[in-house]
Formats: structure tokens, C-alpha cells, sequence
């Protein structure tokens, strides 16, 4: 036991010591001294370490997102505490915004969102609505694609619904009554296909992995940009984009012309995934501004902005009633959604 | 020629000295984080990924990812030893080296030759894996994306096949604790129909019942509970009074003897790591079956036999080295740890995925190098340390046993952070007491509550994919091929007992 202890710490020093130069002097320079950021009249709103709260498991889903910005915030030194990542994967996020509900009125935690922060709230009927949370900025709006497997025949959105209204085609998503789900359910209802026989799967890599193999049978699916990448940038290419769920052609990065949907008849232009950050239930306006401000730095770093364009985000900064307003449209749009397929 | 010149340009960038001493770092932190039992190679990545933010910045990203792959090695080695010293598996894919590790640590008074088994075959396992990735990687990551829910529902049923019977007296029990099993593994979150099952509205069961602590408490503390009631029966005395060069010896003949076995082991680890989402745990588990399976000495498992060591071992390490084959190759995660590695690329700036081999070669290849170089490091520091380590297991019970119940609790703690752990570590702690007592097995319990969740989950997909026809299995020639073999591994103890049974009576 003795010497179990004598071993650990030995290895610790001997580790210590050789990985001391860079990182321990990077670490104290951004954590330690960045200087506070708030307007000096007010007292600090933030007294000691953030939790940044995640609701999948680390490297999954919106994870990559909280990750992000942290990084971002200390390359800017936008914060004067440090910021903590905490995963609490488990029940499509149900465990994430619990833990965070039930911090009310703290400004020590905030949460980046994904849909299920819609959907689970709803489905699981979970004891409070997803606009109980005070919301604090949004980042970006995640587009949905539709991809085929690369030697698809269907050269557009037109020939999938063709398809698709003639046979009950087999798509896939992440999990179940989430948003990938959604979206296919709504594109049923426009386009009157025949019902399709989704396949969950457990994350978005997953997804495009099953389209890229055609397993079991899945012949399309709607993952966003960075998720595909890779399997679309092989050569030669396993997957391909037909059309981007979006307002506007995409302009720049790997999908550049990439046409919409709508232009292709399959008009749904108003969904994505929000990628926001909320905090718990009850911050004060002072708090909550403090937030916002906080993340307008991140949202204007360069790091932020050259992923958005590799991964095609829509760059959308919202804080205050704007916000509000995105997540009061898209809670309703998540309600009508799963009262008309009976999710409830 | 071609991957061995590219290769030869990776050596030289891991043997720069920044890249050689991150990697060395890379590799304590990872033993040490190993060593801790709930933490593994995935939380170990994630805490220290905010730092290779600024490795990358300071150095290269190339620094920052041998750096995090360094980790990611270091946790595989440092995650078997309290599996083997103290019952307890400090990672999940530690839990197959609680059959025969412990009992050979422990019953044969061995934990240098256990310790040492499962060092050298992690490191020859990642080293045919290694080689496997610097050349193949490309055409595996297509043949892995031809595995289906179908073909993958197949090797699972394949690994229960193999690995039912173990430590069953009576094939009745053994069924019994696979049906406890499943039942444990259903309880939380259903994903294909997104609705909770058999949580009784409790949002912590949500998230399941994990199966580390739940094997922490049935192996560690139900083990101290029962050779407390068998009043110390002193395996102690039994331990070897000298620990050091000659356990090694004898581990490395026993390795000859095995060789093999740990290259076919690290073969399927590899094949199985590079199947995107299917991570190092379920390979273990399958090579431990197989191993098992076809060992003449089939009794022997369970009991501290070697081979139970060393195949879960390879195939574990070299399901980690395989599950880079999808990040590298399809930008898509292999495992959980390959996951967050993912994520450390797109805050360093780059985009994981084919291109990597074009636009940074320096960057994929000196990946390579550092592992064959991360293997080396991490398996001599690791054989250094077997004497230090095996000589824990000489301190008396008195100051051992509490030791043990302290690094079981936090351990069980540290998985997510959360007290339901630590409730379900002591509750299992008891159950297993009282299953060992009744002389339940424990391994095929531990078997379908670690494999039933995906089990269950791919023969849905497949069966929606399929809209419910169960031809479907039979249509692969893969799943075929695997069904057909694992009926007959259910089949023959059958049909054995059933002719004994005959004869007897006639």
C-alpha cells in the first residue's frame, strides 16, 4: 500500500515534471490573470468556476460545440472564472436539463442546446418547458442536408420524392422523436410520401456511416454539414449532399452551390438545429446580459468563424427578446410536430 | 513503398524531442488516469483537452494529438491493474480481465505473471494492429462499413455463445443470470422508441444502470464480503515472496507459447475497434470468448489461466488503435475516446476525415509513429513498475481491504460524478455476496448487462431496416456464417449432457 502510494507519486512528479513547460505556464495565463470583462461599475456576476453543462457524452453531439467555445472564451479571454465542461449524457438530455432546472437563479451553470432540448422536454413530459430555462445567446443555426449514398440515381430533391411517395423508403436519424425524426416526419407531411421507415441510430456519425454502407437498407438521411464531411470528401465519395434545407444556396467552404431544398420542391427552409446556450430558470437581467456579451466575443472570434464556414453553419448571433422569440417558435413547432404523430 | 517512405517522415516527426516528451506525458497521465478506477481513456481526454488547446497553439497540432493519443495508450495499459490487483476494473474494457486476472493475482499468488501477461499481450495486440492501420486503413474502413446492424447482431450473439457457460456449475444458473443481466441492461432510456423503460419515472435511472458499477460491486466488494466470511483464508501467504525478473521470464514463455492466440486476438481487436460506435469493451469480450472457446483447457478459464489475460487484452488495445481507422478515414468517431479526440481536431482547427492524408500528411503520419513509439514507452514503464505493483498485493488485509472498499466508492463516484453510482456499487456489492453464496456465476451476468443494450439495439435496427422480416439475418452471408457458428457453440455442451445423460441411463 506504501509503496502503492510511493509508486503513484513518484510517477506524478516524473510526470509533472515533463509535461510542466508549456502547458501549466498556458494554463495559469488563461485561467489565472485574464483580466475581468464586465462593465466596473457592477459587481462581478461569476464568483468562482463555471459548470458548462453538455447533454451528450463527450465527443457526441453538441459536445463538440461547448468544447468550442470554451477554448474560444479563454483564447479571447473572455472570462475572469474558469469554464468547466460537464457531460450528463443519458435520456436524450432529459438528466442534462434537470440538473440544470434545478439550479435556479444560478449563473455558475449554462448549457448548450440541441433540439432535444425541444423534444425531450415535450415527448418526456418532463415537469417543465424548455422556455422556463432563461435562454442566453445562440451561436449559429446547424442546417440540415439531405443526403444519398453516392451512387445514388437521384439527382435532386424531386426524384427522392418521387421515390418516396411510390415506396416506403428506409431513412435513418439520430434516435428516436428527435430532430433528424422530425424533419423526415415533416417532409411526409409536405410532400405526401408514403411513411418512412426510420431507423435510429445512436449519433450522428453513426448515421452517416449507415447511409455510406447502405445498412439495412437506408437509402437516405438529413445529417448536417459536419457530419457527413469526411464520408463526402473521400475519394472516391460515399455520400453526397442533394440539397441543403435552408433559405439560401450554401456560398462558401467544402459545399459551396450547394442548392436548396425549396428550389428543388421540397420547401422547408425554417429548420435547424439551434445551437445555443442556455442558463437555469431565473437569472436576472444583469446576468443574463453579462452572458450574452460574453459569448458576442465568442461569436466574433476567428476560431468560431472559420469552423462555422468549414461546417457550413448559418452564422446567426441572437441574445434578449430575439432569442426568446426563436425558442418560443421552435417549441411550438416541436409541440405541433409531436401532437400530430401522436408523440405524446 | 509509398506508407513506408510516409511512414519513415512520421517517425521523424514523432522523434522530434517537444513530440517524444508530450508523448511520455501523454503516457503517465494515462497510466495514472488508468490506474483510477471509473476514470478511463475517454475522461482522461476529455480533462485534458482544454490543455492541448494549447499544445496545439505553442507547438503543432500533430504534438497536441500524439499528446491526447498518448493518454488514450497510457489509460489501455494502466486500466488492468486494479482489475487484476484488486477485483475492481478501472475501465470498462478492464471487466474481462476480472475473470482470470484476479484469480491469478490472487488464488495462484501470481499478480507479477498476471500483470506482466496483460502488458505484453496489450503490446503485441497494438502492435499487429498498429501495422494493421499504417497499411490497411483505408480498405478496412470500407469493409467495416458493410457491417450492418445484421452482421453486427451476429457477433454479438456469437460472443454470448462463447462466453455463457463460464463459471457455470449448472447451465440453469447460467441462464438465470444472463436473463438478470438483460433485464439490468434494459432498465433506462430506450433509443429506438425514444420512451423510458422500467424507470419508474426517476430521471436518474434514465441514464441506466452502468455496468462498471455495478461490476465493481459484484467483483470487488462482494469479494471482500465473502473472504471475510470465509474468515481470511489467507491466499496471502500463498503470494510469491519475490516478485521481479522471474515472473517476467516465465510471462514471456507463456507468451511464446501463446503468440498466436495475441496476434489473432489483435487482429479481431483491430477489425472490431475500426466498426464505428463499437469500442474497445465489446472486443475484449469477444476475445475472451474465442479464446475460451477454443483452448483445450477449457476449464481452466476462470481460474487464472493465462490465455484469459492475454486475449481480452490484445483485442482491447487493438480495438483502441482500430477505432482510429473511422476518424482517419470517414471523419465519423470510433469509439467514445476517438470521439473526443474528433472533437480536439475541430478546436485545433482541423477537419478529421480523408483529407487529413492530403492536406496534413504530417499530421496522420506522425500519428502512426507516435503509437508504435507510445506502445513502446507505456509497455517498458509499465514492465518496470510489475515488481513495485505486484508487491501491494503482500501488504496485510487489515490495511488492503479497506484500501479497496475506499478506491471502489470512488471509483464508482468519479464514473459520472453522481451518488447513484456509489448506491449501486454497495447494493451489487451484496447481491453478489449472496449470488456467490448461492453459487450463481457472475461472469455471465456482467456478459449480457455489458453486451445486452447493443445487442438489442442492432437486432431492432436490423429488424426495422428489414420492416420485420427475419430472413434478414440469413440474406448477409456474414451474419450467416456467425449465427450458424454460435448455434453450434449453444448447442454442443447440449447435446454432450443430453448423450451422457443417454448412456447413463442406459
Amino acid at each position: 500500500m506504501l509503496t502503492a502510494l510511493a509508486t503513484t507519486a513518484l510517477i506524478a512528479a516524473a510526470c509533472g515534471g515533463t509535461a510542466q513547460p508549456s502547458p501549466t505556464a498556458a494554463l495559469t495565463a488563461a485561467g489565472g490573470t485574464a483580466a475581468p470583462t464586465t462593465a466596473p461599475t457592477a459587481a462581478p456576476v461569476l464568483s468562482r468556476p463555471v459548470e458548462f453543462v453538455i447533454s451528450t457524452a463527450p465527443g457526441g453531439g453538441s459536445d463538440i460545440y461547448a468544447r468550442i467555445w470554451i477554448a474560444a472564451m479563454e483564447k479571447e479571454k473572455a472570462l475572469s472564472t474558469s469554464v468547466l465542461p460537464v457531460n450528463k449524457e443519458g435520456g436524450a438530455g432529459a438528466v442534462a436539463f434537470t440538473y440544470v432546472f434545478e439550479k435556479k437563479g444560478d449563473p455558475h451553470y449554462i448549457m448548450v442546446t440541441l433540439n432535444s432540448f425541444f423534444t425531450t422536454v415535450i415527448t418526456q413530459k418532463l415537469p417543465y418547458k424548455a422556455t422556463d430555462f432563461t435562454p442566453l445567446a445562440n451561436m449559429a443555426l446547424d442546417p440540415f442536408f439531405l443526403w444519398v449514398n453516392a451512387d445514388s440515381t437521384w439527382k435532386n430533391a424531386g426524384d427522392f420524392v418521387k421515390a418516396a411517395q411510390d415506396n416506403a423508403l428506409t431513412v435513418s436519424g439520430t434516435g428516436s422523436k428527435q430532430e433528424d425524426e422530425v424533419l423526415f416526419r415533416r417532409i411526409q407531411d409536405l410532400a405526401k410520401t408514403k411513411p418512412f421507415n426510420y431507423v435510429p441510430q445512436s449519433g450522428g456519425g453513426a448515421v452517416a456511416t449507415a447511409l455510406a454502407g447502405k445498412q439495412g437498407g437506408v437509402v437516405v438521411t438529413v445529417n448536417n454539414p459536419s457530419e457527413g464531411l469526411g464520408l463526402y470528401q473521400a475519394s472516391p465519395p460515399k455520400i453526397k449532399p442533394l440539397c441543403a434545407f435552408t433559405a439560401d444556396p450554401i456560398k462558401e467552404g467544402a459545399y459551396k452551390d450547394l442548392a436548396t431544398c425549396k428550389s428543388q420542391g421540397l420547401d422547408i427552409t425554417d429548420y435547424f438545429i439551434v445551437r445555443a446556450i442556455v442558463g437555469p430558470p431565473g437569472l436576472t437581467a444583469a446576468q443574463t446580459t453579462f452572458w450574452a456579451d460574453t459569448f458576442k466575443k465568442v461569436a466574433d472570434s476567428a476560431d468560431w468563424k472559420k469552423f462555422m464556414t468549414d461546417n457550413a453553419l448559418q452564422p446567426n448571433y441572437l441574445a434578449g427578446d430575439a432569442l426568446k422569440k426563436l425558442f418560443d417558435d421552435y417549441n411550438k413547432l416541436h409541440q405541433d410536430i409531436a401532437q400530430k404523430n401522436g408523440w405524446l | 513503398m509509398d506508407v513506408l517512405g510516409s511512414l519513415a517522415g512520421g517517425f521523424a516527426t514523432a522523434l522530434q524531442a517537444n513530440n517524444v516528451l508530450f508523448l511520455l506525458a501523454g503516457c503517465i497521465l494515462g497510466l495514472i488516469i488508468g490506474v483510477l478506477p471509473g476514470l478511463g481513456g475517454t475522461s482522461g481526454v476529455a480533462i485534458l483537452l482544454p490543455i492541448s488547446v494549447y499544445i496545439a497553439r505553442d507547438n503543432s497540432a500533430t504534438t497536441a494529438i500524439i499528446f491526447l493519443a498518448g493518454i488514450y495508450w497510457g489509460a489501455l495499459f494502466g486500466g488492468v491493474v486494479t482489475s487484476i490487483l484488486f477485483n475492481i476494473p478501472g475501465e470498462p474494457w478492464a471487466v474481462a480481465l476480472l475473470f482470470d486476472g484476479y484469480p491469478l493475482a490472487k488464488r495462484k499468488g501470481k499478480p507479477g505473471v498476471a500483470l506482466a501477461s496483460s502488458f505484453m499481450a496489450s503490446w503485441v495486440g497494438a502492435l499487429f494492429a498498429t501495422i494493421l492501420l499504417t497499411f490497411l486503413a483505408k480498405e478496412l474502413a470500407d469493409v467495416a462499413l458493410r457491417f450492418g446492424p445484421a452482421e453486427l447482431f451476429a457477433v454479438f450473439v456469437l460472443s454470448f455463445a462463447t462466453l455463457i457457460g463460464l463459471g457455470a456449475e449448472s447451465p440453469m444458473k447460467a441462464v438465470m443470470m444472463v436473463a438478470f443481466g438483460l433485464l439490468l441492461a434494459a432498465i433506462g432510456f430506450d433509443t429506438i422508441t425514444g420512451e423510458p423503460r422500467l424507470a419508474f419515472g426517476q430521471i436518474s435511472l434514465l441514464s441506466g444502470i452502468g455496468f462498471v458499477p455495478v461490476t465493481i460491486g459484484l467483483f470487488g466488494i462482494g469479494e471482500i464480503i465473502a473472504s471475510a466470511d470465509e474468515a481470511g483464508i489467507g491466499y496471502v501467504e500463498k503470494i510469491a515472496a519475490r516478485v521481479g525478473l522471474k515472473d517476467i521470464l516465465e510471462t514471456f514463455a507463456a507468451l511464446r507459447k501463446r503468440i498466436w492466440l495475441v496476434i489473432a486476438n489483435g487482429v479481431i481487436g483491430f477489425f472490431f475497434g475500426s466498426l464505428p460506435g463499437h469500442g474497445a469493451t465489446a472486443g475484449s469480450f469477444l476475445g475472451y470468448g474465442l479464446a475460451r472457446q477454443w483452448a483445450r483447457n477449457k476449464e481452466d478459464f476462470g481460474k487464472g489461466e493465462i490465455s484469459g489475460i492475454m486475449a481480452p487484452q490484445a483485442a482491447a488495445d487493438a480495438s483502441a488503435v482500430g477505432s482510429l481507422v473511422p476518424m482517419l478515414a470517414l471523419g465519423v468517431p470510433g469509439s467514445p475516446t476517438s470521439a473526443v479526440m474528433m472533437a480536439g481536431l475541430f478546436i485545433w482547427g482541423l477537419q478529421p476525415g480523408p483529407l487529413l492524408f492530403i492536406d496534413h500528411p504530417d499530421f496522420v503520419w506522425g500519428l502512426m509513429a507516435s503509437i508504435y513509439l507510445g506502445h513502446l514507452l507505456t509497455f517498458l514503464i509499465c514492465l518496470t513498475a510489475v515488481p513495485l505493483l505486484a508487491m501491494i498485493m503482500r501488504a496485510p488485509h487489515g490495511i488492503l481491504t479497506p484500501f479497496i472498499v475506499i478506491i471502489s466508492v470512488i471509483g464508482a463516484y468519479s464514473l459520472n460524478n453522481d451518488m447513484k453510482d456509489v448506491a449501486i456499487t454497495i447494493v451489487f456489492g451484496i447481491i453478489g455476496y449472496w449470488l456467490r453464496k448461492m453459487k450463481y456465476p457472475l461472469a455471465p451476468l456482467v456478459v449480457a448487462l455489458v453486451l445486452g443494450d447493443s445487442t438489442e439495439r442492432e437486432l431492432r435496427k436490423a429488424l426495422i431496416g428489414s420492416q420485420g422480416e427475419w430472413s434478414v439475418f440469413f440474406v448477409s452471408p456474414i451474419s450467416a456464417i456467425l449465427i450458424a457458428l454460435a448455434v453450434v457453440l449453444l448447442a454442443l455442451p447440449l447435446i454432450g449432457q443430453l448423450r451422457r445423460r443417454g448412456t447413463a441411463q442406459a
